[in-house]
Order: structure tokens, then C-alpha cells, then sequence
């Protein structure tokens, strides 16, 4: 008898398993290249390239080198690269479908870098980008246009623009156009004059015969059902048509109201542009400053606009995830709770003008809820060729109201020189040499920020060259500037920050320019919006309901003749001619039986 | 075809029935249940290094995958209850904080479910197929072995050639 053992299968077995782990071994990098570029992609809405990958058993871990982060909202440049991650997992949780990583390395980030060939990206992103990006390309067409030293032409400015005010004529019209054909149309359906009358002469004639028998009464009768039929189905159609004018009504009166408010939307957006220069000044320093400060915002606000987004789009990919019915993986509790995915500690150093700054962070996750703590992160950076001090601190969680988290930050001693600041044809200026120092706080909630920021540069000294009246004003107050406090606001999404720039500057500015530019520009100003007004005022007068009112009137009349005949009755006579026969009956039954 | 061959081959062989009956039912478990999980490398060695048929195994692994397909919406409830089940939380939760609880993945609803279900008909499967392989030799594999169809397969090439390749 043969032995229950087989051991050339114990064989396979081994053969099985040493092959399996060669071809891992020969090919696993590869694949965790491929499997993070995706996940990477995806996360980000564009392009990921990593150039390469490598692994080790012993303790866990994965190095990829040189990441390459599209911008989706300009993709021939890198939102961020990144010379290299290095990072040990956890081997057990990767069995629960949990990534937990004990420490990870983040060298040489640098940001906006250009691409070698501008990257894919994704349809859903351009799609959300797209309608912003039309408004804003417009907005700059028409700000090319409407430059210090022309004179302005509010002509051209409507013209170009993308006025709210031609939408809401076209919808108006739109709207119109199909209420008017489908209640034509509806119209044209109801039971004409002549019909009504053909029921009325009908219904007239069934009443006037004199019935001699019951059986033709009787007759007569379903005759009249049948006529009374039609007039209900009349009735209910006019009925109808009665509720479609009523809905049209309602729906022209909407597009009619939109149509009045949009001169108004349109008249706020393009005042600026037709005060020119004059509307500029109300916001010189962001005129001057602002591309500065957004670039130097970008380093502060890097954990907040670089991160956060990529965690809340992981919360919700998580979310969707287990709504497919490929079963669920259930966490039990253990000594230290483990989310989905955690960074315990990363260590992140970024390029800086030529300067390494290492941020350190701890609990990188989106399930801080179950963690029980919040991502935290703080760069302390001191007596630098560039800087004296650079210290930020911060936190945030996703919890289930939404992205919640602080930062904080002071800055001093950066010294700053030969910075271009703006360079226009109407006016350029840099910075020749300045000392800046700032604190600032924000507030992240529900992925919305609010924040401030007070940056003083002093000593300052400016130079700036301005062409035409207003901006030669400008560039005289710049170049005249010893030192400078700004107040930067901070609001808008996470991923788009939006910064509200102002100083004392802006204040001098706009009384000095007042002075002696206001008459002209409210000139223009009203000129804008009379033109505007204008625009809606033969629409408007196009969109008369008078033809429904009158088809409803009619239509009215209508219902109020179909009421009437359907009032035509002939129960009675039939039961005066039971009645008659029953008599005739009682009268032949008497005289037989008492004759 | 040749898994179909080879398993008509074992059966109507001297081969024990038990071979034949433990490699349809370990085919099944795998089958039943997600492929790359622990218990399914201990039933790869058990199958590799005892006389199960593979044949068997092969045929019901493929068989079962596809009716996984069926029954998956029904076992992840049955996961999803058993996991949750508030009196089996304390053994659960040890196990999961042992490495072996980890690495069996048993916290996953579909394979704890399709598990359970496998387990549950296994002895089922064990025994019937078993009477089944005994009462086919008793009973039909002479009339079978004359059916035409039986004829024209043994008389093809290709188990011509099988036959070849087994001497």
C-alpha cells in the first residue's frame, strides 16, 4: 500500500513558494512604482512620475527617488518634486489592508519646477478648473485692455467681457422661446368654438324631442353620456393648458427677475476695470507685493495646501471603497489604535532659496478620529545665511465635520535683496534691500481657511518706475517708502488660498488719486451701467405674456361652457316616463281586476 | 478537458475514494474563499504532500470559484454577523492581536463568511462524494465506460497522448 505522505508534492510546494518569491523579488519594484504613480495620480488629479523604486524585506521597507508632482492647474510645471522617500513599514497591518509606517524620510522638495514634458491631467480636474480659468482669462484680456493712458472705452470693456447680463437675456429668451411654442401648441389642441357649439346644438336636440317610449329616452340618454364624456376630456385638457400658463408664468417672471439683477452682478465686477488704474490704487500694495507674497505664502502654507487636500481625497476614496461589496476589513482594538493608513514620524526637508528647511511631523493620517490625535508638524530654523529665525507650528485632523486644524508662525531677521517685485509696462518696482519679520496664525475648519499675517519690512528701500499720471504717483510713494506694514487675510479652500493684501499704502494711495480722479471715473462708472441697463431693456420688453393671457382667457371661457352643458340633464325626464308607464301599468291592472 | 480526463481517469481507477473525496473538498474551500489568504497555502501543502487527488482539487477549486460568485453576497452577511456579534468580540479581538490572527486575514468579512460556509459543507462534501465515487464504481462505471461519448473521448488524441505521457 502506497504511503499517505507524498514527497516529491512537499517538493512542488517548496518549487512553488521559491518561485513565487523570486519572480517578487525580480519584479516587486516595478510594481510599487507602478502601484504608487497610480495611487499618486489619483490623489493628485494629474500626472505622478517616480523614476525609480527599491525594497527590502528586512526590515520593511520602500525607497522611491525623484517624484515628480504635475501641477493640474498648470501642467508643464511640477506642483512639487521630491529627490527622494524613504520609508519602513509595518509588515502585519499590510494584512489587514493598513499602511503603517514607522518613519519616513522626505529629501530635497522643491516647488514649481518646470517639467521636461507638461504632465496628463485628470478629465474630472480640468473640468473644475476650466469654467474659472475662461473667467479669469477674460477678466485678464480685458485688463490688458483697459491700461493707464488709453481712454477707457466701456464699449469694448462690455463687449469683452463675460457679462452675466447676456447669459440672463439668452436664458430669458430661451425660457420664452420654448413656453411660447409648447403653449402654442397646447393652445392649438383645445377644443375650438365651433365644436363647443357642435356639443351645445347636440345637447340642445336631445333635450327638445319629445320621447314617446322609455327605450328611446333611454337612448337618448347614453347619447348624452357620451357627449358629456368628451366634454369632461375637454375640460381636463383645458384645465391643463390653464396649469402650463400658470407654470410659464411663473418661470418667464424668474428668468425676467434674473434678467433685471444681472446689469448689477455684471456692473460690480466690471467697475474696476473702468475706474482703471484709480480701482487699482485701492489695492496697491496687493498690486505691488502680491505675487511676492504668494510665493512666500506657498512655504507657509505648505502643509496646510500641499497636504490636507491629498488626505481629504484619501477619506473619501477610503468611503467609497467599502460601499462595494468586496467585503470589509473590521478593526478590533488594539494597544495602540491603527487607522487605514499612518505616518508615525517624517522628517521633510524642502529647498528654500538654497537654504534646507526639515519640517518634522507625527500621526500623518485621515482617521484622526480614531487615532484620538491630531497630524502634528513645527520647523524651528535659526541663524541661516537667509534668516535669523524661522519657527511654524501646527495641527489639523479630519474629523467628521471636516478639516480642522491651527497654525502658527514668526519669522525675523530674513533679509532680502535685489527682489524683483512687479514688472508691467505701466509700472515695475523691486526690492533693493529689506529686513522683513511676520507672525501669523490661521484657522482651518471644514477645509475653509481664515488666518492673518502681519509682515514688516523695515528698513526697506525700494526702487519703482511708473508710466502715466497715477502710476507715477504710485512708484513716487514706493520709491519714498522707508519701511512698511502689511496685513496679509488669509481665506478660501485649503488647496486655493486666497490673500487679502493691505497697508497704510493703499489708504495714502487712494485719497491722493480721489482727489484728483474721481469726477472723470464716475463718469465712466455711470456710463458702464446705464450701458449695461440698456442692454436689458428691449429683451425685457420682448418677454410680453400678453398672447397667454389671453389664450387663458379664452381658455376660460371655455371651461366655464363645458361647465354649464355638463349641467344638461335627462334622469329626470326618464323617470317621468317610468313614472308614466308605471301609471298606465296601475291603471290597466284595476280596470281588469274590478271590471 | 485533460483535468476532466484525468479525474475520469482516478475514478475509474484503483484509487481511493478518500483521495478523490478530500481533493474536491479542499477544492471547494479554496474555492469558496478569497485565493490569496493563509489557510488557503495550508491547504495547498496538505493537498501537495498527502495523497489527495489534484485533479479533484483542481476541477473543484474552478467549480466553486464560480459559484463564489453566487454566494459571496450571501457569506458577507454571514461574515459581517460573525465579526460583529458582540459575545465573539473578546475572542476576536485576542486573536487579532496575535500574528497569526493577522496574517489569516480572518477580520475580513468575505473571508470569514465564504470561510464559514466552506467549513460548513465540507463534511457534507467529504462523505456524499465519497458514496458517490463508491456507488459510481459499484454501479455506472461499466455503463459508463461504454457510452459513446466515454468511447470517442478515450479513442481522441489528446488521451492518446495523455495515456503515453502516464506510461
Amino acid at each position: 500500500m502506497k504511503s499517505i505522505i507524498r514527497l516529491p508534492g512537499m517538493a512542488a510546494f517548496v518549487v512553488i513558494i521559491a518561485l513565487f518569491s523570486l519572480v517578487s523579488w525580480l519584479f516587486l519594484d516595478s510594481w510599487i512604482r507602478l502601484a504608487a504613480q497610480s495611487a499618486l495620480s489619483q490623489a493628485n488629479g494629474a500626472e505622478v512620475n517616480i523614476a525609480s523604486a527599491s525594497h527590502q524585506f528586512f526590515p520593511l521597507g520602500v525607497s522611491l527617488a525623484g517624484i515628480e508632482i504635475t501641477d493640474p492647474d498648470m501642467p508643464e510645471q511640477n506642483r512639487v518634486s521630491v529627490g527622494g522617500i524613504e520609508a519602513s513599514i509595518e509588515l502585519l497591518p499590510l494584512f489587514s489592508h493598513k499602511v503603517i509606517i514607522d518613519a519616513l524620510s522626505v529629501t530635497d522638495i522643491t516647488f514649481n519646477q518646470a517639467r521636461k514634458q507638461a504632465g496628463w491631467v485628470n478629465k474630472d480636474t480640468l473640468d473644475a478648473d476650466s469654467s474659472e480659468q475662461e473667467q479669469t482669462s477674460a477678466q485678464t484680456d480685458i485688463e490688458s485692455d483697459s491700461g493707464e493712458g488709453k481712454d477707457i472705452d466701456v464699449d469694448a470693456i462690455i463687449a469683452k467681457a463675460p457679462l452675466k447680463t447676456d447669459d440672463a437675456i439668452k436664458s430669458a429668451q430661451q425660457v420664452y422661446a420654448d413656453k411660447q411654442q409648447a403653449l402654442k401648441s397646447s393652445y392649438e389642441s383645445l377644443p375650438d368654438t365651433a365644436k363647443l357649439k357642435d356639443y351645445e346644438t347636440r345637447i340642445k336636440a336631445l333635450k327638445e324631442v319629445d320621447y314617446k317610449d322609455l327605450e328611446q329616452l333611454t337612448k337618448a340618454k347614453e347619447e348624452l353620456d357620451k357627449i358629456k364624456a368628451s366634454l369632461k376630456a375637454d375640460k381636463a385638457a383645458i384645465k391643463a393648458f390653464r396649469q402650463q400658463v400658470g407654470d410659464a408664468k411663473t418661470a418667464i417672471t424668474d428668468a425676467a427677475k434674473s434678467l433685471r439683477q444681472a446689469p448689477q452682478q455684471d456692473y460690480d465686477l466690471l467697475k474696476g476695470l473702468v475706474s482703471g488704474d484709480a480701482g487699482a490704487i485701492e489695492e496697491a500694495t496687493a498690486m505691488v507685493f502680491g505675487d511676492q507674497m504668494g510665493e512666500w505664502s506657498q512655504y507657509v502654507l505648505m502643509a496646510i495646501e500641499q497636504v490636507t487636500p491629498l488626505l481629504n481625497k484619501s477619506n473619501k476614496q477610503a468611503e467609497q471603497k467599502q460601499t462595494r461589496g468586496e467585503g470589509r476589513w473590521i478593526s478590533f482594538n488594539l494597544a495602540e489604535p491603527q487607522p487605514d493608513f499612518l505616518i508615525k514620524k517624517a522628517d521633510i526637508s524642502l529647498q528654500v532659496m538654497d537654504e534646507t528647511l526639515t519640517s518634522y511631523w507625527r500621526d500623518i493620517t485621515h482617521q484622526h478620529q480614531l487615532l484620538g490625535r491630531p497630524t502634528r508638524y513645527e520647523v524651528d530654523s535659526r541663524n541661516t545665511q537667509h534668516w535669523q529665525q524661522l519657527t511654524l507650528n501646527g495641527q489639523f485632523a479630519v474629523l467628521e465635520q471636516g478639516l480642522k486644524g491651527e497654525q502658527r508662525w514668526k519669522l525675523a531677521g530674513i533679509n532680502v535683496k535685489d527682489q524683483n517685485l512687479i514688472d508691467k509696462h505701466t509700472l515695475s518696482s523691486s526690492i533693493r534691500s529689506a529686513n522683513i519679520a511676520s507672525e501669523g496664525q490661521l484657522q482651518l475648519e471644514n477645509a475653509q481657511l481664515h488666518g492673518a499675517s502681519k509682515i514688516q519690512l523695515a528698513p526697506l528701500s525700494l526702487s519703482a518706475k511708473g508710466s502715466g499720471k497715477i502710476m507715477q504717483l504710485v512708484a513716487k510713494s514706493l520709491t519714498q517708502l522707508d519701511s512698511l506694514n502689511i496685513q496679509v487675510d488669509i481665506s478660501g479652500e485649503a488647496k486655493h488660498p486666497s490673500l487679502a493684501i493691505s497697508s497704510d499704502l493703499d489708504n495714502n494711495l487712494k485719497a491722493s488719486i480721489k482727489q484728483n480722479f474721481s469726477a472723470e471715473k464716475q463718469k465712466k462708472l455711470d456710463e458702464l451701467k446705464a450701458k449695461l441697463n440698456d442692454k436689458i431693456n428691449a429683451p425685457l420688453s420682448k418677454l410680453g405674456i400678453d398672447d397667454w393671457q389671453s389664450w387663458d382667457q379664452d381658455a376660460n371661457g371655455k371651461e366655464s361652457s363645458i361647465d354649464e352643458m355638463l349641467t344638461s340633464q335627462l334622469d329626470n325626464l326618464v323617470d317621468k316616463k317610468k313614472d308614466e308607464v308605471k301609471d298606465k301599468l296601475k291603471d290597466k291592472l284595476k280596470s281588469k281586476l274590478f271590471k | 478537458m485533460r483535468l476532466l480526463l484525468k479525474l475520469l481517469k482516478a475514478l475509474n481507477s484503483d484509487a481511493s475514494p478518500w483521495q478523490l473525496a478530500f481533493g474536491l473538498t479542499f477544492g471547494m474551500i479554496v474555492g469558496l474563499t478569497p485565493i490569496l489568504r493563509l489557510h488557503n497555502l495550508v491547504i495547498l501543502l496538505l493537498v501537495l504532500c498527502f495523497r489527495v487527488n489534484i485533479s479533484g482539487f483542481l476541477l473543484a477549486l474552478a467549480f466553486f470559484s464560480g459559484v463564489a460568485w453566487i454566494t459571496d453576497p450571501l457569506v458577507l452577511g454571514w461574515g459581517e454577523s460573525v465579526l460583529t456579534a458582540a459575545s465573539l468580540q473578546d475572542i476576536w479581538t485576542a486573536l487579532y492581536n496575535t500574528d497569526l490572527g493577522r496574517i489569516s486575514q480572518f477580520n475580513h468579512t468575505l473571508t470569514m463568511g465564504s470561510l464559514l460556509l466552506g467549513l460548513l459543507l465540507s463534511p457534507i462534501m467529504l462523505f456524499v462524494s465519497r458514496w458517490l465515487i463508491v456507488k459510481y464504481r459499484e454501479r455506472f462505471m461499466a455503463w459508463v465506460t461504454k457510452l459513446k461519448i466515454i468511447q470517442f473521448l478515450k479513442g481522441s488524441k489528446l488521451y492518446q497522448l495523455y495515456q503515453q505521457l502516464q506510461e
